[in-house]
């Protein structure tokens, strides 16, 4: 039968956002945007101490002030409170301000505790904040570092971050009926979403729940449910008899929305005297707030035999991690990558060719990339200028800018994720597909339409896709870049069953088998003689009163799609080595997806990642305060982000493997970009900045600190 | 939200110095708004009554000194984006010109005024060196008569200005002579723009020589300040990069500086050196350049 994955004349190519200009001229409307008649505004008290009891609360204390409606405690009297910002109460008014206003009057009295807001603090105190380390080894890393040839030693280390994502978290609750919630929500994960809230209410027979997301404004991994927000609005909701909208404030997005855990390493690397890891020792520690890990993939990419580590998860008053885009790989590629350089540089040999030596055989998880990386190694240095214009470690040029080079490897999976689809043929040749899944940004709006035409033989345009909403096939969160694979498969196999009812009727009006058929350019016709055919309408013309419905799961999908993924960055920066600034001049992305299915959105998603791991290596850092333990920079003022100046120029290169099929892309390309800027940093600079983000009086730090150059250091 | 506040716009000079009188320290004068507003937000300032002085004539004009030379005066409601683009200033003192165009971004700059930051006295404020270096005098009005303050005296601490509470700043004047080799240099905060720590260098020069030299340095104290060290040092030197590098080290030595969450103190310090050394070393050219 037809096209993909025989031929592809649709996928593959550049295909402009569906609902970019909506977006762009306003029209979208995202979950803030939802303003029904009656809606009332709700906003939550959060904890204002960093750790606390809750003594006493009055939710009474905001009744009868302007414009209340209803309040909902979280917690209760007894409770303890973990981090400032922790959820106690929400109330809802029909304002924004008279809802602020009622936060800020609600009586609660607080026992504060004593707090710890940074990770030396609860080592230094230990107990039971610090938690049971973790080993892992592999060989004999002794062993191996007395046979070693090149030995280093060095401490490495990453701040927490939080998402930022533009659109905070929230949605508008608003029970149409007593036993129908529908929710507007921001979310990844329409289908756990409307679950999570439906198990809440398990009091209300037959619930139903719809959650819609047509536009969202970016998760990062944060967005996987409704959250206390969602419990909360629906809650108010339901106790008001009015729809109820609940969106984060920007402070509270930072503290409460989820982050990034912080990794600190001392690691103790050894090669032999061709550049080949022998030995890698290292004992990790970092914090996820105060219940969860901050575990990282370590050794990375490269598999040394002899291994040894430790890691350490430690707890501070702060919010809970959440999954950011590629949780521990950014991490993971930070650390082995510096690891990497520093024993090229004590070997003298080029960090590009250390790398090549020590490209695995098998990666862990996943088929080998050893040629792909290779591929992406070659493509990038020589984007870059990489041998002729990389000078060793520590080469000084006069004045004071200084220019350095570097590169990282990450990798990923990007498998499939679990996906239904239905798609419709109707009668006047409407095609309509359905998918449960949403759109976060990286453009499954128009990835769905492009697959189901791909497979019909019609335009994008002619395709109606709808997603975005829970009450279509369910189609599983967006995370962990399963998106692309799993849509792309359930959408294509759709399309075909759909297509094959077509198929059989066109095949009795024209007098030949269904197998003989094929659907291309808005027409059905017989493949050995194409002018006997029919336009698509006439096709569908002959289902009479019928219209077609045909589901498929993206398993029916075989062979079409794969996972394991590598990357490769260069990035070449400029310090200034009397202020410490580090200016970004040019990054190379080599991105590795297998399939790339929309050049423009793949594209897109690499930038993307790219930004996020430039903001993550030069920029960003949760602050809190020692003495409080609140966070300092809850803003987009204090914590900020890259502008478009502050980025340098951006290059991407997608490597094509149309042969492994669909993988996903949405989380590989951040996850070398900062190792890649931290070792272009060292090799400017001569020296380690000792942890990320690589900001200006860091630097200066470092290079204060360096005395005399220090053995093997400045050579090679 | 800003609390409820009573807004005036007075017509006059006089009106405007009357409702100051009457409300006392229960008024606030408002310029662009650039620096009360967000005090406003923030509740570091809940005035009563809000005397916007954008109606008032006569205080929109950059005009020549009477006395002749190359001074001129600058009125309480003129722009940064102005003073950055008048023929005038750029003429007489490129100086002025080059601080108003690095303050904050284009929106700032066009509704912020000199007058305006000079009164809200941020410690991270640009204007402060270069009115130093230029040893620029507020024209000061009030209903009690006329009084001139020297910008360093006006600028007394964190917000803290030397101005009573019916006290107006009508212009502020630059006497002169002003030099071509003079030169601003500048840590930004990566939002805001603000000075982490700002230099100006004004400088007669006799070929490489300094025959005078003035150094003001802002964003690193509560108060900006003249950096008499480094002045005493070159005044009378070639300015040779490495003379200007030993004079400028350790300028900000014995001071309380600020550290904050932009920037420590020890990197504050370092920053004033780095950019009291910039701003020099460019006057310095440019001076050479020109003559
Ligand atoms: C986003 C942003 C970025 C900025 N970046 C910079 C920067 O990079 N560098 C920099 O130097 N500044 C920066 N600023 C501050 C800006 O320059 C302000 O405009 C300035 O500080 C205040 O001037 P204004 O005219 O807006 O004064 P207003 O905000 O109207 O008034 C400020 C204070 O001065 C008083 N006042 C005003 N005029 C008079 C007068 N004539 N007589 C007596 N009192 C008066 C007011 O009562 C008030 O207390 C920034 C501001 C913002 C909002």
């Amino acid at each position: 039968m037809p096209k993909w994955p025989e031929s592809r004349q649709i996928m593959g190519t550049k295909v402009a956002r569906l609902d970019g200009a909506l977006k762009v001229s306003g029209k979208a409307k995202y979950s803030y945007d939802r303003n029904l008649p009656g809606l009332l505004h709700a906003k939550i008290l959060r904890s204002p101490h960093a750790h606390a009891k809750i003594i006493q609360i009055d939710p009474e204390s905001v009744k009868g002030l302007p414009g209340d409606k209803a309040v909902h405690l979280i917690k209760d009297a007894g409770s303890e409170l973990h981090y400032a910002g922790d959820e106690i109460a929400a109330v809802a008014a029909e304002t924004e301000e008279q809802a602020r206003d009622a936060v800020r009057a609600m009586k609660v009295k607080y026992q504060v505790l004593p707090h710890i807001a940074s990770e030396e603090q609860a080592l230094k105190q230990g107990g039971d904040v610090v938690k049971a380390p973790n080993v892992s080894q592999g060989g004999d890393v002794e062993a191996a570092f007395k046979e070693a040839a090149a030995t280093i030693e060095g401490t490495y280390g990453a701040a927490v971050i939080t998402h930022v994502c533009l659109e905070t978290h929230g949605l508008v609750a608003h029970w149409r009926a007593p036993d129908d919630l529908v929710l507007y929500a921001s979310t990844q994960a329409v289908g756990a979403t409307a679950d999570g809230v439906r198990g809440h209410f398990k009091d209300v027979p037959n619930l139903k729940v719809v959650c819609e997301t047509p536009y969202m404004g970016g998760g990062y991994g944060s967005k996987f449910g409704p959250d206390i927000q969602g419990l909360v609005a629906a809650e108010l909701a339901r106790k008001a008899g009015k729809p109820v909208k609940l969106m984060l404030e920007r402070d509270e997005e930072h503290v409460a929305g989820g982050n990034r855990p912080s990794a600190y390493a001392k690691v103790k690397a050894a090669c032999d005297d061709q550049g080949v890891l022998t030995a890698f020792q290292a004992e990790t520690w970092g914090t996820g707030g105060n219940s969860r890990g901050a575990g990282f993939p370590l050794p990375y990419v490269y598999a040394p035999k002899n291994f040894q580590r430790k890691h350490t998860d430690v707890m501070v008053n702060a919010g809970d991690a959440r999954a950011m885009r590629a949780p521990g790989h950014p991490q993971g590629s930070l650390i082995m990558e510096q690891v990497m350089d520093d024993l090229a540089d004590k070997l003298g040999m080029d960090p590009v060719e250390l790398r090549v030596r020590n490209l695995p055989e098998t990666n862990r998880t996943f088929q080998t990339l050893k040629p792909i990386y290779r591929r992406e190694l070659h493509l990038g240095a020589e984007r870059i200028g990489w041998f002729e214009r990389r000078r060793p470690r520590g080469h000084r040029s006069p004045g004071p800018i200084q220019r350095g080079f570097g590169c990282a490897l990450g990798t990923w999976g990007g498998a499939a994720g679990g996906s239904q689809s239905t798609c419709k043929i109707y009668p006047d040749g409407r095609v309509e597909v359905l998918c449960g899944t949403q759109d976060l940004g990286t453009g499954t709006t128009t990835i769905v339409p492009m697959v189901a035409a791909e497979i019909l033989g019609l335009e994008v345009n002619d395709i109606e896709g709808r997603i975005g909403s829970s009450a279509y096939p369910p189609s599983g969160g967006s995370g962990g870049s399963t998106t692309v694979g799993g849509v792309s498969l359930s959408v294509a196999m759709a399309s075909r069953k759909a297509l094959g009812k077509v198929f059989a009727k066109a095949a009795a009006a024209l007098g030949v088998q269904a197998a003989d058929l094929e659907a291309e350019g808005g027409r059905v016709f017989v493949r050995a003689t194409p002018q006997n055919g029919l336009t698509w309408k006439q096709a569908c013309a002959l289902l009479g009163q019928e219209t077609i419905s045909e589901s498929a799961d993206k398993d029916e999908g075989r062979g079409m799609s794969d996972q394991g993924v590598g990357g490769a960055q260069f990035a070449e920066v400029t310090v200034d080595l009397e202020t410490g600034a580090v200016r970004l001049q040019k990054l190379v992305a080599v991105a590795d997806c297998g399939l790339v299915v929309n050049r423009l959105l793949c594209e897109s998603q690499v930038y993307g990642g790219v930004i996020m791991g430039i903001n993550y290596g030069l920029f960003e850092e949760r602050r809190l305060d020692r003495a409080s333990g609140l966070q300092i920079n809850p803003d987009m003022e204090w914590y900020k982000l890259a502008k478009p100046a502050d980025l340098g120029e951006i290059e991407v290169h997608l490597l094509d493997y149309p042969e492994r099929g669909v993988i996903g892309i949405g989380e590989p390309p951040t996850i070398p970009t900062a190792a890649a800027i931290a070792n272009a940093v060292c090799n400017a600079i001569g020296v380690r900045v000792s942890s990320i983000p690589l900001t200006p009086a860091k630097v200066l730090a470092a290079l204060a600190a360096k005395t005399e150059p220090k053995n093997g250091q400045g050579k090679g | 939200m800003i609390p409820a506040l009573e807004y005036r716009t007075p017509e006059s000079l006089e009106e405007a110095l009357d409702l100051l009188e009457r409300h006392g320290e229960e008024a606030k004068v408002l310029a662009g708004g650039h620096g009360l507003i967000p005090a406003l937000k923030l509740r570091l300032a809940a005035p009563r009554v809000l005397v916007d002085l954008r109606r008032v004539p006569g205080l929109s004009s950059i005009e020549p000194l009477p006395e002749g030379g190359d001074g001129f005066v600058v009125g309480a409601l003129v722009t940064h984006r102005e003073i950055e683009v008048s023929p005038l200033v750029r003429a007489r003192c490129p100086l002025l010109a080059e601080v108003a165009g690095a303050i904050g971004d284009a929106q700032v700059r066009n509704f912020g005024t000199l007058a305006g930051s000079l009164c809200h006295a941020d410690p991270a404020a640009d204007y402060p060196a270069v009115l130093l270096a230029l040893d620029a005098e507020a024209v000061v009005a009030s209903r009690r008569g006329e009084r001139r303050v020297s910008a360093g005296e006006l600028v007394q601490g964190v917000f803290e200005t030397a101005l009573e509470p019916d006290e107006i700043v009508r212009s502020v004047r630059f006497p002169g002579p002003h030099f071509a080799a003079a030169a601003y240099s500048k840590a930004r905060q990566a939002a805001s723009g603000f000075a982490l720590a700002g230099a100006a260098a004004h400088l007669k020069l006799d070929g490489r020589r300094a025959t005078d030299i003035a150094v003001g340095i802002t964003g690193v104290a509560a108060r900006p300040f003249r950096a008499a060290g480094v002045e005493d040092a070159l005044r009378g030197q070639e300015l040779s990069p490495e003379a200007v590098e030993a004079a400028v080290r350790g300028l900000a030595a014995g001071r309380e500086l600020t550290s904050d969450i932009h920037a420590s103190a020890e990197y504050r310090a370092r920053l004033a050196e780095v950019h009291a050394k910039r701003a020099i070393l460019r006057a310095a050219e440019r001076g050479s350049a020109g003559a």
